[in-house]
């Protein structure tokens, strides 16, 4: 344990030694350029890309700096941050927990929402991102559409439609929001309806269709003038979703989403604002592999989950200086998930055993956040949580992963401690702004790893048992920035790194064979020693004039776990550039995105190399004023040279979308 | 001060709110599981003797043979339901046939928990009987009530059972549980009883299985074996035949019953097939063939020994 601390610190230590390397290779690829990123904290007010209005949630997502997608169809990709799945990470809506019901991870929360009742995303890279939670990676909190109270009865609209060539995705929505002074309501809906897409050089990906209706809206009241309480809620139903790098498809993924807050907000009190908020939601998700020709054997795979949660922010501001959050949060989810085997013999009995054997939890956390500006130069963010993290599973659970615990030790219920700390330092000299952090986090296992039963994971085809014994995961975390600004040109160096000690992950258990058809045999979840992950990113925004605009970036990932084998889903070198033009109204951009060749793939995970590629989009908009009213239209082009790729993170390794054109247009009421 | 107390409060609330509910096991989302028909509550056989009547439950309809039948016999008073108390409570199994009769391995009747009339046991039909005048089997009882001394025989039937064949994975469909193997040493007939489990789960499962060989005295005595070793290999024929260990269970054999013992690992409800391989203390093997690789590697070809059970 010694010579681990030993090791931790000295890989800090040694860290900024290893960046100025690092930045030397930067300047060798100075000529590319791109968007603005903060990594080390708190991104706040990120707010929806308008370069392709009705693009996906999933495509917003992919632009965000620190951000990575592991993609296993059109439709509903899994977000990364720093490299880190939903397992250690902390993924909310409007700070609620919602936790996907799909045991394959086919449904991700973010595949919930629609970018028409979406105002933006909070991302948080590594422990600052505890707000809502423990977390390693960070956290993405999706913040939904606000309204404010307004003195005259204001009517807004809008509605929206768009098409996209490459899988004949048809899209229609619309919103609307009515304020007055005491009372406003809000409505949103959007319809996608997409064949199969074709990759590059016009080959049809099969099963990679999908149908998605989402429609939310919210009501508040105010009270009076320092308090208000608002009802939210949003239906989600995604029906007919092909995952073409999938054995299964999936029929119905629902979810209801729902919340109750109050907001105090006074005014000349040290309190700014606090948000209290009850919620309910609940998923179902249905896989489904009616539609496959080709099956070893048809499987029910449904699960749900459920989950009830509540949390109180308080935001306040002490002495000017000390701009304070306190979070209290409470939550219980219940996962559950069944698999039934259908024989191919007439009349034979199925086969039946619980993937997710009626798991619960109960989470009770608190997180203190300082943000503490010490003078015009200096400031501190210091945040702390502490939660209580229950898990109770089911007597059948108990029984049936007996079966691979060697011993009788594992009880129905476990209680674990789990939290965040985190420090961060910035100083503003002039034109210079740096900062350097520290930060902990110690996360609880997730359901799957916990008590997953026979999950088969068709990226390295082994089947994952849980494991119910797995001593918490926790990270030690250093990371830096330093930025230099000027109104013409600013650019960022950012890096972070992850000592991840007793680091979960799937190892082989020789000693048990294979269920599934084609399976290579048995992984179940074990704490290894520990892993190392990190990322190095720079990025910077040349503004040639009030018309033209160059940016740039790249970044480098690492990870490697004990036994120096690769991380799964680390992303190899990638870069981003775009060339932006603005004329009054109009507005275009052109931009390349790439990724250099994966050799490093993570083999003993089931990765392959992964060749380099490079793909130029473009797109276009104007606002088009008739009458009182405004027609946003916008067209682009996404792979023009209709290449044909697939990225270290498409799972199975299938192939991107070749040449897309797409037409958006938003006609504001 | 006041502001605080009000959130420390909200706090408080939250929590219990959000508390842990109580629908412990409820899996009500999901679908029930196979029809289960390991309960001995199907009404068998049922005879008048004196003021008496005495009733024979099983988990099967008719019997079969070869298998391990359990049993449960009642015994009612027909003029006073409330006289139950039963002693001296035993069976005796017998075969007719035109030219002999014999016995069959069993195991005698002890009382049902919390019940002094009803009494469970388990036959080991080693052959079909089919004619209830010249070809059947017999169950003898015996009984006492207060002073009263019961005999009774109960006439009754083994069908031929329909068991899963190896070759054939259609066979699984409506075929009967194999609960009884039988097997030769040295020219002596061996028997391999599955003993009756109330419920099979998804996780580890206590089974017992008995060996038995024919006595000396044709076929009146079933002497229990303690000198060969049962090793099972539970596979799923109709799942690419997979296990759940890649090695094979071996019973322990426990001096007190008379039984050889294990934990049988279920993975999933479904048909499973329980390879069995028979060996003697020095490892050879007597009886059954361990699962066996196909062409394209895969372990598929089980061994002609087997118990079979369906959750």
């Amino acid at each position: 344990m010694i010579s681990k601390h030993y090791y931790i610190t000295s890989l800090l230590l040694t860290f900024p030694l290893f960046s100025i390397a690092q930045g030397n290779i930067v300047d060798t690829l100075q000529n590319k350029a791109l968007e603005e990123v903060v990594v080390t904290y708190a991104s706040k007010n990120k707010s929806l890309n308008e370069k392709q209005p009705l693009a996906s949630v999933d495509d917003y997502l992919a632009q965000q700096e620190s951000v990575t997608l592991v993609r296993r169809g059109a439709y509903a990709w899994e977000p990364m941050i720093n490299n880190m799945a939903i397992e250690r990470t902390r993924q909310t809506i409007d700070g609620m927990q919602i936790f996907h019901a799909c045991t394959d991870k086919m449904d991700p929360i973010t595949s919930y929402v629609e970018v028409n009742n979406l105002e933006g995303m909070d991302i948080t890279s590594g422990s600052q991102g505890s707000m809502f939670g423990a977390t390693l990676g960070g956290s993405i909190d999706l913040r939904t559409r606000k309204l404010s109270f307004t003195e005259e009865k204001t009517w807004k609209g809008q509605v929206q439609t768009g098409v996209e060539s490459i899988n004949k995705q048809k899209i229609i929505g619309g919103n609307f929001d009515y304020t007055t002074k005491k009372f406003y309501v809000s409505g949103s809906i959007m319809y996608r309806d997409a064949d199969n897409y074709k990759a590059g050089r016009g080959k049809e990906i099969q099963y990679s269709q999908f149908r998605k209706l989402n429609a939310s809206g919210f009501i508040g009241y105010a009270i009076n003038p320092t308090n208000r309480i608002e009802a939210a809620v949003i239906y989600d139903k995604a029906t007919d979703v092909g995952y073409p790098a999938l054995p299964m498809d999936v029929g119905l993924a629902e979810a209801i989403i729902t919340s109750v807050k109050h907001v105090y907000t006074p005014k000349n009190s040290w309190i700014d604002n606090w948000e209290t908020k009850l919620y309910y939601n609940t998923i179902t998700h249905r896989m489904d592999d009616t539609n496959r020709p080709d099956v070893a054997m048809r499987m029910d795979m449904p699960g749900w989950s459920d989950t009830y949660g509540a949390y109180s922010t308080l935001s306040a501001t002490l002495k000017d200086k000390h701009h304070i959050s306190i979070n209290a949060n409470t939550y219980y989810n219940k996962s559950l998930a069944e698999m039934t085997m259908i024989s191919n013999t007439p009349g034979a009995t199925g086969m039946f055993a619980y993937t997710w054997p009626n798991v619960k939890t109960n989470y009770g956390g608190l997180t203190i956040k300082d943000h503490w500006q010490i003078d015009d130069k200096n400031s501190l963010m210091l945040s702390g949580t502490l939660g209580i993290n229950f898990n109770h599973v089911s007597e059948k659970g108990v029984n049936q992963l007996s079966i691979f615990l060697n011993d009788d030790t594992f009880k129905q219920n476990k209680t674990r401690t789990v939290g965040n700390l985190a420090m961060n330092y910035e100083r503003f000299v002039d034109t210079w702004l740096y900062g350097i952090g520290v930060g902990y986090g110690n996360r609880a296992p997730s359901v799957s790893e916990g008590y997953g039963y026979y999950l088969f994971n068709s990226g390295d085809k082994y089947d994952y048992i849980g494991n119910p014994n797995l001593k918490n995961e926790s990270s030690y975390e250093g990371n830096f920035f330093i930025k230099y600004a000027t109104p013409a040109f600013s650019s960022k160096l950012s890096g972070s790194i992850f000592y991840l000690d007793n680091y979960i992950i799937g190892v082989i258990d020789p000693v048990y064979n294979a269920m599934t058809y084609g399976g290579l045999g048995l992984k179940k979840y074990e704490n290894i020693d520990y892993a190392i992950q990190g990322s190095l990113d720079w990025n910077f925004t040349y503004n040639i004039d009030s018309n033209w605009k160059v940016t740039g970036g790249l970044t480098y990932s690492y990870g490697e776990d004990s036994n120096k084998n690769t991380l799964p889903f680390i992303s190899p070198l990638a870069y981003r550039t775009a060339i932006d033009y603005k004329y009054y109204a109009f507005k275009t951009q052109l931009s390349l995105k790439g990724n250099a060749v994966k050799n490093n793939a993570a083999e003993a995970y089931g990765e392959v190399k992964t060749p380099a590629y490079a793909i130029l989009d473009w797109n276009a908009h104007y606002d088009f004023a008739i009458k009182t009213h405004t027609l946003n239209v916008g067209i682009g082009i996404e792979n023009i040279f209709d290449t044909y790729y697939s990225t270290y993170s498409d799972w199975n390794k299938i192939p991107n979308p070749g040449r897309n054109f797409f037409v958006n247009l938003s006609y504001k009421l | 001060m006041k502001k605080l107390i009000y959130f420390a409060l909200t706090i408080i609330t939250l929590g219990l709110t959000t508390s842990c509910t109580s629908d412990d096991n409820a899996m009500d989302k999901g679908p029930t599981t196979n029809p289960d028909t390991s309960e001995v509550t199907t009404k068998v056989l049922e005879q008048k003797t004196g003021n008496y009547t005495v009733t024979i439950y099983s988990n099967v309809k008719e019997f079969y043979a070869p298998s391990t039948t359990p049993i449960i016999v009642e015994f009612k008073d027909d003029n006073d339901p409330s006289n139950k108390d039963f002693k001296e409570v035993a069976m005796n199994i017998m075969m007719h046939m035109p030219n002999h009769s014999h016995s069959a391995p069993m195991v005698q009747l002890t009382p049902v928990a919390n019940s002094t009339n009803k009494f469970y046991g388990e036959i080991m039909f080693i052959m079909a009987g089919t004619n209830l005048d010249n070809n059947y089997w017999e169950i003898e009882l015996k009984a006492k009530n207060k002073d009263t001394q019961i005999n009774t025989k109960l006439k009754t039937l083994a069908r031929g059972g329909k068991f899963y064949d190896r070759e054939n994975i259609v066979s699984i469909q409506g075929s009967d549980r194999r609960t009884l193997e039988t097997f030769n040493v040295n020219g002596v007939k061996h028997f391999a009883a599955l003993h009756h489990t109330d419920k099979f789960i998804v996780g580890k499962n206590d089974i017992t299985v008995s060996l038995y060989k024919k006595g000396d005295d044709m076929g009146m005595t079933f002497p229990e074996v303690d000198n060969l070793i049962v090793t099972i290999d539970p596979r799923m024929p109709d799942m690419g035949n997979h296990g759940v260990l890649e090695g094979i269970i071996t019973l322990e054999y426990n001096a007190n019953t008379k039984q050889h013992e294990g934990k049988l690992p279920l993975s999933m409800t479904g048909y499973w097939f329980l390879n069995l391989v028979i060996k003697d203390q020095a490892g050879e093997i007597i009886a059954g063939q361990p699962v066996k690789e196909d062409a394209n590697g895969n372990q598929t070809i089980n061994g002609d020994k087997f118990l079979d059970l369906l959750f």
